[in-house]
């Protein structure tokens, strides 16, 4: 993929640890390199150190991948129990603190059963093999003869040996060493009486109160602390005065000439306290969402814009049978975690600072700080909580820092807690886009002709992660965030993918999807007016127009089909069906029907069910996979229905949730979901892609009713 | 001044009498299973039960409450005899509700609340109720099936 994405090859791998290394390369000495997100891949000894034998006989696997509500430690622990032929209970899945495994790369991209199953499968087996090598040396006869029963070894005259007996008072670890001999256990496995899905891991502590979330670290001497925040974006904090606040209300202050802080001894005097600071801030040039949208005014030719993405022997004709302006706003993540993070400095043996936090990169956290006081990786030891609602925000270090400079200053353990307010004016957002696609079919129903133009806000080489500097270096290439999803599915004779990468003034990054879910959007309102206009079923078009090596997402849409016992779109005068498919990272099929009422008296429109069918391959733990469509699809609803964030008076116009509205329980449809398993394909991921069509099939349900394309999110009526 | 929370009476300095209740059963007695998400009202997530009704804990203070009963979602259970579980907190983890689980305390309490005043709540008796509890990770549709088993389960036992 990477290669056709970019006609200026002066970063030619995508992602973060190419940037760092192509940029690290030309900057003497390197000290002006920041730290960045953990692209690396995984070293090939790095899984030995996840999965161990305690001595009292339980399994510890110590995840790679930071739980962020997608499930990822339920369904680890149910592979690694069916490898090794134990009981769920037995294997306790923990998120390892950053000095215990080797350093992984950050908890993105839906690739925790694409990239990690297979290396978890292995070391499950190899533990598997060491253990009954281990047993057969204790009975004195091999291995072959030696039966396991999920809780003891048993020896062909009858000896038995425990776990916790073969572990004899010392975990035992997988050594790299004696990896190529390991082999697959001769015993019946997967032990077959596991169930096929398990739940939500911790389950029983989430639903009684236990303290799983960064915010529940309780320490010794614990107080609280916070930042002052800019009144605007861009603002600079020239001079701050805590002259007004009483001697007696805070513990310590914070000024470093950039940033103002303080310190109080409970979260209530802390934010009184915060009140009374003077501050004196400057604005240079104050962010207008009037010049956001000119700098996203796509003016120019698509073959002029930077960036190709697709691209046939023909050009496209100029005039087409659809020519469509799609634009979509700024999105927050809007977690209902705002995050935060506690931080404790020490003098004695150990680290010198711990930080507790919920993060989807513990090692980045761990590196940036590190960097940032001087301290070598070691120093710091970041001990990861669950995360309460990742979606792409959690991605960059932020309260971490703060807790750690105020409770250097403190002297004593603090606690950040960000603020609602903190989460939308600090936090990174979704770039808004503004896309042009220009499209015809012939008379026979074969689209002819695809042009896709747009423009968008950074995803990756963000301002929220990058200096200045290395921004200015980074614009020379494609953002592969932006880009991802933008190439159509659909075969044209002539076509054109292609965009620029536009500066805001707002911090962006990625967010559920990255660029996949407004791309495809585009895409998919697009291909359905082609069809409308053509008088054309907009399912049959699809499936007419899609090339055999998508047989996969063709299946996906007949299916949907069938069980949405689609007959069209059926407007009547107060509701109407929607189709869209999509596919996401080239690799996760996903089709939606969506059937929707709409009330044209008080312009206001209801989902009331939505109907889905999934491939992302073999599926391992079903129930899990649901509960991320589920949502999925909800958050594509929120995005077509009524999430929208911009600038006004110079900053983000939403403080609270009032003002930034996700869907609640009302907007929320019924839901059937069928997964589709081809046999034979690789398990891949499932926490971006149904996205990437809920919101353009209610789209396309409303456009059937009203007769007019939806062109900007979210849909007014 | 002394409040009831779960049953037992707690001891809070006069000085906070006037915060939010949130960060008092929080950071004073340690419940952190009531969450902290906007602190205005909005999300839910900080929901408690004052005399077996949800209310918002980040818009009550101690004060508020003296002399009443809070329930927090540490002390739901108790409230049920002979269970170790509430009916709503057993039907939760039989439809595997949770995703990232921030929000849940305050759903449940919610959903509790709801019960104990509607023992059999249509669809739409659960979405009037329970719009103000937000849920980012998008399990509502869950959250309306368990609030109905565990309106049946909690029927069946009342016959």
């Amino acid at each position: 993929m990477a290669h056709d994405l970019s006609r200026r090859t002066f970063l030619t791998r995508s992602g973060w640890t190419a940037a760092g290394i192509t940029i690290a390369a030309t900057v003497s000495g390197c000290s002006l390199v920041p730290a960045l997100p953990s692209r690396n891949e995984l070293g090939e000894t790095d899984a030995f150190t996840w999965l161990q034998l305690k001595p009292d006989g339980g399994f510890l696997f110590c995840s790679p991948r930071q739980e962020i509500g997608q499930g990822i430690s339920s369904t680890f622990n149910l592979v690694i129990a069916r490898e090794l032929g134990v009981e769920l209970e037995q294997v306790e899945v923990i998120a390892p603190d950053t000095s215990i495994i080797a350093q992984a790369k950050s908890t993105v991209g839906s690739e925790s059963i694409k990239d990690f199953l297979e290396p978890v499968t292995k070391i499950s087996q190899i533990m598997s093999g060491t253990l009954r090598a281990r047993a057969a040396l204790n009975f004195g006869t091999k291995p072959a003869d030696v039966a396991f029963t999920g809780k003891e070894f048993v020896s062909g005259d009858g000896s038995r040996l425990s776990l916790s007996e073969l572990a004899a008072g010392a975990p035992i670890l997988l050594d790299p060493s004696e990896a190529p001999t390991a082999t697959k256990p001769s015993q019946p496995e997967p032990t077959n009486h596991l169930p096929s899905s398990v739940p939500t891991d911790r389950i029983a502590d989430i639903v009684t109160g236990a303290a799983l979330f960064a915010g529940d670290i309780q320490l010794p001497g614990l107080v609280h602390g916070a930042f002052i925040r800019a009144p605007q974006l861009g603002a600079t904090l020239s001079k701050a005065s805590f002259d007004a606040i009483p001697q007696d209300q805070v513990l310590a202050r914070y000024f470093d000439g950039e940033r103002a802080g303080l310190v109080a001894p409970t979260q209530t005097t802390l934010v009184e306290a915060l009140d009374l600071v003077e501050a004196t801030w400057e604005i240079k040039e104050p962010a207008s969402q009037d010049a956001i949208n000119t700098s996203l005014a796509l003016v120019e030719p698509v073959g002029e814009l930077e960036h190709i993405v697709l691209e046939t022997e023909g050009n496209p004709n100029e005039q087409a049978d659809i020519d469509l302006s799609i634009s979509i706003p700024f999105a927050a993540h809007a977690a209902i975690e705002p995050r935060a993070a506690v931080a404790r400095w020490s003098e004695s043996s150990g680290p010198t600072l711990e930080i507790w936090t919920g993060t989807q990169d513990a090692f980045y956290v761990r590196s940036h700080i590190a960097k940032h006081f001087g301290l070598s990786a070691e120093e710091v030891v970041v001990y990861s909580q669950r995360v309460g609602g990742g979606f792409g925000g959690r991605t960059l270090s932020t309260v971490e820092l703060e807790a750690a400079l105020l409770a250097k200053e403190a002297g004593r353990p603090v606690k950040v807690q960000w603020s609602r307010p903190d989460e939308f004016q600090e936090g990174f957002h979704r770039p808004p886009s503004r896309h042009r696609i220009k499209a015809s079919a012939n008379e026979d129903g074969v689209l002819t002709d695809w042009s896709h133009g747009f423009k968008s806000g950074h995803v990756i080489f963000t301002s929220a992660a990058m200096p200045p500097w290395m921004q200015a270096v980074t614009s020379f290439a494609s953002d592969p965030g932006t880009a991802r999803g933008a190439k159509t599915p659909y075969a044209a004779n002539r076509a054109e993918v292609a965009f620029s990468d536009v500066r805001m003034p707002v911090k962006t990054g990625p967010w559920r999807g990255l660029g996949a879910a407004p791309n495809n959007f585009a895409i998919e309102t697009t291909i359905d007016q082609v069809a409308s206009n053509k008088g054309l079923d907009p399912l049959a078009f699809r499936l007419a127009n899609l090339p055999p090596e998508h047989q996969r997402l063709s299946t996906c849409l007949e299916q949907v089909a069938r069980n949405a016992d689609w007959q069209g779109r059926s407007a009547t005068d107060r509701s109407a069906r929607g189709i869209a498919c999509g596919i996401y990272k080239g690799v996760t099929y996903v089709a939606v029907i969506a059937d929707v009422d709409i009330d044209r008296e008080t312009g206001t429109f209801q989902v009331t069910r939505l109907t889905c069918t999934h491939d992302c391959g073999r599926v391992i733990n079903p129930d899990q996979v649901r509960a991320q469509i589920e949502g999925n699809l909800i958050w594509g609803l929120g995005m077509v229905k009524s999430e929208e964030l911009s600038v006004k008076q110079g900053r983000l116009s939403a403080d609270y949730l009032g003002d930034y509205q996700i869907p609640t329980i009302s907007d929320a449809p019924a839901i059937s979901i069928e997964l589709i398993e081809p046999e034979n394909a690789a398990p891949v991921g499932a926490g971006e892609a149904a996205i990437v069509a809920s919101g353009a099939a209610i789209a396309n349900a409303v456009a059937a009713f009203t007769g007019q394309p939806i062109t900007e999110l979210p849909i007014r009526l | 001044m002394d409040i009831t929370v779960n049953g037992r009476s707690w001891q809070v300095e006069d000085t906070v009498a006037d915060s939010p209740l949130l960060w008092v059963l929080r950071d004073e007695l340690g419940l952190v299973g009531t969450k902290f998400g906007c602190g205005v009202g909005t999300c839910g997530a900080c929901t408690i039960h004052v005399n077996g009704k949800a209310v918002r804990s980040c818009q009550t203070t101690p004060a508020d409450v003296a002399g009443q009963d809070v329930t927090t979602i540490e002390g739901l259970a108790g409230t049920t005899p002979n269970t170790s579980l509430h009916p709503v907190q057993q039907a939760w983890i039989e439809h595997s509700v949770p995703q990232c689980g921030y929000c849940q305390a305050g759903q449940i309490m919610s959903a509790a609340s709801l019960l104990a005043e509607n023992p059999s709540p249509s669809d739409a008796d659960i979405d009037r109720d329970m719009s103000g509890n937000l849920c980012r990770c998008g399990t509502y549709a869950r959250i309306r099936s368990a609030i109905k088993q565990a309106a049946r389960s909690t029927n069946k036992e009342a016959s």
